[in-house]
């Protein structure tokens, strides 16, 4: 008895203890809350994808506050799943001002913007020095029904390809590979011949991820001369799995799968285990941005100091060099309705954007702090590979909130990049004399809008069941009837329909 | 006990009368107005969280828009109750729920009670302890864990059932890929979480049993295997089939979390239940009245369910929940 009230009054003090801990800091957060809010700035908040480890540091963030006498509210969202947050976001209504929208997305909210959820902001850029000099062709082709509702994010259009280990090619012998077979055979000997020549079979050909799109199926289905989606023949609109060419591709990463030259879990397999496992060596092959490669390698080389990569981009398919393309725009910052109230408080956002373009501004976003992050010689920039890392932890992840970049010319030219982020950067360019468009790009199709979610599990289901042997090409077959039934065949119908009268 | 004394000291002086009788409903309210007082909490839980949010509910009659509102939303009676029936996958998706709510019924239901008559055998307090605490514990982790530790442990590149399998020289297992490993390995992951838990109610029914009964029985000759069977069991009949009952009021409902961490493109044919279904069909891909509607449906069976279990309960002589 007496153990237990002694137990109950020490249990009592914790909670008291607890509880003027919890209140202490309460007082504390709301001193600095105070602080906060004693500037009188107008208040913005963003949701944008994060691509990188950890959000931009506060300093850098605090210097785009003064600059552009905003105070914001950045919700980093990490990429692997934004979609939902955002649809989340889209469908209780609780969007910040401003959110990022993915290209890749973009279908999903055109139903919202339909019933104006957000501003139409075509009238409003003519106001401001930067956005009235937006490119009106990628502004036309990101509109909906003609309006412009969108400010665009550019990438370059396809940065896709192989990142591969080249002390691995050097050791065994082998040359870069130039077709799919060659590929094929690289991938073998990288996981039956003991390419990092410890004694032991523990190495995999390829590395992929759940992903159909930004895994490898996407970039080598191109290379087999797979469509970018759809296929425009004479009047008929045909989609990607209904060709020979997918049929190949999944034969082809069938064959991966029953050798074992690629990770056996890979629909499992999520992004960050993906570049864990190239980084630790364990496979040696990546398709995806080869603009990654630079921190690839940075990784890799800190518990590997042997590792050493390759870059390829040209690999030879039955048709020639291929690669499938994003659109002009990678994505849209669109302007809730409900959060930004009146015309005025739009100009205040579009006001940001404007000022964002600035030269301070946007060397800033994109290179970070003079001195501390880069250097610069005769106005031009020059990237250490030193502060690579600190720019990945620092600035980098702001380069998700720049719109229109890469024709922006007040941004600084870079004289000297890291030796292998300036490879990349070259490939991605040659890419763009063999890029596969998507020809629905302009098409609109209200069922695809509605329904294209649900469809195209349907379809990347089958492609996993077909890979993993669980189908043949007939079941394979019977999936694309049963998406045909469950809206596909409307949504055909739709983009012919559009085709014919534009 | 106010409540018991109460009438008793009062229904004589009143002769019965619709007015006399408000009055003395507002009497006896007033005499035990601190006992409502504290009711009163719990009474606007209930109305706040669980009768308020039912008024969504009326979105499964509409084409609900979000941006137009419930009040703007146009009007389709039963429209997204008769695609439900018609739909294919709605079949399959039902199947699924059925299947893994039998396989919780009759495969998970007597675990813990099997788990609670054996702790209630062990001698030594230190040890019983020990042991009830051990199988606590994975009441506490949240499914996200209990998932990632199964999937680190059956992966195919790696995982130690895999090394352990291709050590004993049979071949590897694709656990997690395979649609027929899905079940298992569902039921499997419930009972490690939730066994050990569920002994607590049971053996507390447990403690209760008089020990005088034992003594009897052991006069008797009764061995161990008899006290449980003829005592123990019995005794604690009432507990298991209350908590029978409020199992199956939670038909259908068996925990969003942990399907939607199991499900991958290659087991969904056998992983898709209603619960992940709403969540894909109503927040991916915004079909918000459909989902309700699907929703509103699981909740009806349920409480038909519950209805017909207790009237059963009622016949063979227990007492049922309500």
């Amino acid at each position: 008895m007496l153990s237990t009230k002694k137990g109950i009054r020490g249990l009592s003090v914790f909670i008291l203890l607890l509880i003027a801990v919890s209140l202490l800091s309460d007082c504390i957060n709301r001193e600095t809350k105070l602080k906060a809010t004693s500037e009188d700035r107008p208040f913005l908040s963003i949701l944008a994808p994060l691509h990188f480890p950890q959000p931009p540091s506060k300093e850098i963030v605090a210097e785009i506050e003064e600059k552009t006498d905003v105070r914001l509210d950045l919700r980093w969202v990490p990429e692997g799943v934004y979609t939902d947050k955002m649809m989340t976001g889209l469908t209780t209504n609780s969007l910040a001002k401003v959110s990022f929208v993915k290209f890749s997305d973009y279908h999903l909210v055109k139903n919202a913007i339909r019933l104006d959820v957000f501003w139409e902001i075509g009238p409003y850029l003519a106001e401001f020095p930067n956005l009235s000099q937006l490119n009106p062709e990628i502004l036309d082709q990101a509109a909906v029904d003609g309006k412009i509702y969108g400010l665009y994010t550019e990438r370059p259009s396809s940065r896709q390809g192989l990142i591969l280990r080249k002390d691995w090619l050097d050791r065994l012998g082998l040359e870069e590979p130039q077709t799919l077979e060659e590929l094929y055979e690289v991938l073998r000997q990288f996981t039956y011949d003991d390419p990092d020549g410890n004694g032991k079979q523990d190495t995999l050909g390829i590395v992929d991820r759940n992903d159909l799109v930004y895994g490898i199926f996407k970039t080598l289905s191109s290379y087999f001369g797979t469509p970018n989606n759809w296929k425009i023949e004479e009047d008929r609109v045909i989609p990607e799995f209904m060709t020979d060419e997918y049929m190949n591709t999944m034969k082809y990463v069938k064959r991966l799968y029953d050798e074992k030259l690629i990770n056996l879990d890979f629909p499992l397999t999520s992004k960050e285990v993906q570049r864990d496992r190239f980084i630790r060596g364990e496979a040696g092959v990546l398709i995806g941005s080869m603009t990654d490669v630079q921190r690839l390698s940075i990784e890799a080389r800190a518990m590997n100091p042997d590792a050493d990569f390759a870059l390829v981009n040209r690999i030879k398919g039955p048709y020639g060099y291929k690669v499938w393309s994003i659109p002009n725009f990678n994505g849209l910052y669109l302007f809730s309705k409900k959060m930004i109230p009146t015309e005025q408080d739009l100009r205040v956002a579009l006001g940001f954007f404007d000022r964002t373009m600035d030269k301070d501004v946007a060397n800033l976003m994109m290179y970070g702090l003079e001195g501390r992050h880069y250097k610069t010689e005769n106005g031009k920039v020059i990237l250490p590979e030193e502060t690579s890392q600190l720019r990945v932890n620092e600035v980098n992840p702001l380069y998700s909130l720049m719109i229109a970049d890469i024709s922006n010319p007040n941004l600084m030219d870079v004289e000297q990049k890291e030796h292998l982020t300036q490879i990349a950067e070259q490939l991605s360019k040659d890419n763009e004399a063999f890029l596969v468009d998507d020809p629905t790009v302009r098409l609109s199709s209200p069922t695809y809008d509605e329904k294209s979610a649900e469809l195209s599990t349907i379809i990347s289901d089958a492609t996993y069941h077909y890979i993993l042997g669980r189908i043949d090409a007939e079941g394979f077959q019977q999936e694309i009837e049963r998406w045909k039934q469950s809206g596909g065949q409307a949504v055909i119908q739709e983009f012919e329909e559009a085709l014919s009268h534009p | 006990m106010q409540e018991a004394t109460a009438p008793s000291s009062v229904t004589p002086k009143i002769p019965p009368g619709r007015r006399m009788k408000t009055g003395h409903l507002r009497k006896r309210l007033w005499r035990n107005k601190w006992l409502y007082l504290m009711l009163l909490p719990g009474v606007l839980y209930f109305i706040i969280f669980k009768y308020f949010p039912m008024y969504g509910l009326i979105i499964s009659f509409q084409d609900y828009k979000p941006y137009d509102g419930i009040t703007g939303s146009e009007w389709v009676g039963l429209e997204h109750f008769r695609r439900l029936f018609t739909e294919p996958d709605f079949m399959v998706i039902l199947k699924n729920t059925v299947i893994l709510f039998a396989l919780n019924l009759f495969i998970y239901f007597p675990v813990p009670i099997i788990l609670a008559l054996m702790l209630n055998e062990l001698r030594g307090h230190f040890f019983k302890r020990l042991f009830q605490t051990f199988v606590y514990l994975p009441h506490f982790m949240s499914w996200v864990i209990i998932v990632s530790i199964t999937y680190v442990m059956v992966t195919m590149d790696g995982g130690i059932i895999n090394e352990l399998l291709v050590y004993f020289g049979l071949e590897k297992i694709n656990f997690l890929l395979n649609p027929d490993w899905f079940r298992p390995m569902y039921i499997l992951q419930v009972i490690w979480r939730e066994a050990g838990w569920g002994t607590i109610i049971y053996l507390a029914g447990m403690a209760a049993i008089d020990p005088g009964l034992y003594e009897a029985a052991r006069m008797d000759g009764a061995g161990r295997m008899r006290q449980v069977w003829h005592i123990t069991l019995p005794s604690i009949r009432g507990v298991i089939i209350t908590l029978f009952i409020l199992k199956i009021g939670h038909v259908l409902d068996l925990g969003f979390e942990h399907v939607y961490l199991l499900l991958n493109s290659m087991n969904r044919q056998v992983a898709e239940i209603i619960d992940t279904y709403v969540y894909t069909a109503g927040l991916r891909q915004g079909q918000y009245s459909y989902s309700t509607a699907i929703g509103f449906f699981k909740s009806v069976i349920g409480l038909i369910l519950v209805m017909l279990v207790n009237k059963l309960s009622k016949k063979i002589g227990e007492e049922g929940v309500y």
